[in-house]
């Protein structure tokens, strides 16, 4: 739901172009993170979730103009690093599908990788509260999806009325004073997201935690398979076990 | 739904004028155009440029009237987008030209260029594991329509009607398997990258790759 539609050359340079260097930090600190981990295990695993988004992605609930993502289902099964390295590359296969554009994918991936985070880490503290089950474990997966989706869609609000300032009247006025809803247009334009994006944050919660109870039953491992990761290291990498034992 | 499919069977069996291209050619071409974009902000030059690109679609060889419906899909964004600025009727315009031929470009580019060579571009600038991902995710597009069909098939065949609670379980266990088949290819797919890669094998147990150490790769 929350990445930016906008073609190319509508949104202010300075924008964009922050977006491209806080989107490189990112990725650094994402693939600096994930240097001591099971990459064997999680890299097809987030590829794989990239791809699912990307085709999820395709499906419009044309009604709601709303477009589902599963970054959070991603988020909650590969963790925060390689859920912010997934959601740049759902956004290079989106510009191999033709959808997107160029300068906007840093705006793009810091966005979603924004909910892959927020979504990760608000399934933790779910989970931790719940009950151990796989119907209590889709509940916590659907309220972490419902949490990070509010915020991303905030996060996405605030870039949208950024895009619509000139840097110059920013610089010059308070920034505040410019921002929310202060212009007609964008309180409508801000009023229409939130009300069809709620009824498409429910939805995909709802799928969201359909498909973690689902692995939860059958594969538990994958649900813990970040964490355990970032404490044990990729054995592979320590020469501990032959990449095709797993 | 976006059909990769289809966009993938254009690339790799189009014989059109931009198929013929050089991928760097188009790349750099695809460039130029973002550059345009975001310098121009007057519908007249615009309309201009998504004029020539209509006429490339037109000559590519392509279906041009699927390709066309296609790229419009994202315009419809661009228009909610436009007409939420203020600015005018020309300022509006330009936003939906601009989404417009955003969107051509971009499939023009994908629908001529077989993926390979968009992949073995992406690969020269990005970290290896980036690369790997964007592979490998590629890859597995095709793996989860093909799971995705399949199921889509089971449940028709099953026929009957279920509540909303237990359609919503079924939804979850194939969308679940879909994502546990095709995680399990992408993994030994990655796995034969890995031992296949020289350098990143000589990574893993911390040597230096064997052609640095003077070694044949045949040995």
């Amino acid at each position: 739901m929350t990445h930016i539609m906008v073609p190319d050359g509508v949104l202010a340079p300075w924008l964009w172009i922050a977006g491209w260097a806080g989107a490189a930090a990112c990725l650094a600190l994402a693939l600096w993170a994930t240097r001591e981990s099971d990459r064997a295990r999680l890299v097809p695993l987030a590829a794989v979730l990239a791809g699912l988004m990307t085709l999820v992605m395709s499906l419009e609930i044309a009604p709601l103009a709303y477009e589902p993502h599963l970054t959070v289902l991603t988020g909650i099964l590969v963790g925060p690093a390689y859920g912010v390295l997934a959601a740049f590359v759902f956004n290079v296969l989106r510009l191999l599908l033709g959808d997107g554009s160029v300068t906007l994918l840093g705006l793009n991936t810091l966005l979603l990788g924004l909910e892959t985070v927020l979504g990760a880490l608000a399934f933790r503290a779910a989970a931790r509260l719940l009950p151990r089950s796989p119907g209590f474990t889709g509940l916590a997966a659907a309220l972490a999806t419902l949490a990070s989706l509010a915020a991303s869609t905030g996060a996405f609000l605030a870039v949208a009325a950024m895009g619509s300032v000139p840097l110059d009247a920013l610089a010059e006025e308070g920034i505040l004073d410019r921002l929310g809803t202060a212009s007609p247009q964008f309180g409508a334009f801000a009023a229409t997201v939130l009300v069809l994006g709620l009824v498409g944050w429910l939805l995909e919660a709802a799928i969201v935690g359909a498909v973690v109870a689902f692995v939860r039953a059958v594969r538990p491992s994958l649900l813990t398979a970040a964490r355990e990761s970032a404490v044990h290291g990729d054995p592979a990498a320590t020469g501990l076990a032959p990449l095709t034992a797993r | 739904m976006i059909d990769v499919l289809a966009i993938d069977r254009w690339a790799g069996t189009g014989r059109g004028p931009l198929h013929r291209l050089a991928p760097a050619v188009k790349l750099g071409a695809v460039g130029a155009i973002v550059v345009f974009l975001v310098l121009v902000r007057a519908p007249a030059p615009l309309a201009a440029l998504y004029a020539g690109l209509l006429l490339a679609l037109a000559t590519s060889g392509l279906p041009a009237w699927r390709v066309l419906a296609l790229s419009l899909l994202p315009v419809v964004m661009s228009a909610v987008f436009a007409i939420s600025r203020a600015g005018g009727w020309e300022t509006a315009l330009a936003v939906i030209l601009k989404g417009a031929i955003t969107s051509l470009t971009m499939l023009l580019l994908v629908s001529t260029t077989p993926h390979t060579a968009l992949l073995r571009s992406a690969r020269r600038v990005l970290p290896g594991v980036l690369a790997d991902m964007l592979f490998l995710g590629y890859r597995a597009l095709f793996v989860l329509v093909g799971r995705a069909l399949a199921a889509r098939e089971a449940v028709r065949l099953r026929g009957t009607r279920v509540p909303w609670h237990a359609r919503l379980r079924r939804g979850g266990l194939v969308g679940g398997l879909a994502v546990l088949r095709a995680t399990e290819l992408a993994t030994e797919q990655y796995a034969a990258l890995r031992l296949r890669s020289p350098s990143s094998a000589a990574r893993r147990v911390g040597q230096s790759p064997p052609r640095a150490r003077g070694m044949k790769l045949s040995a």
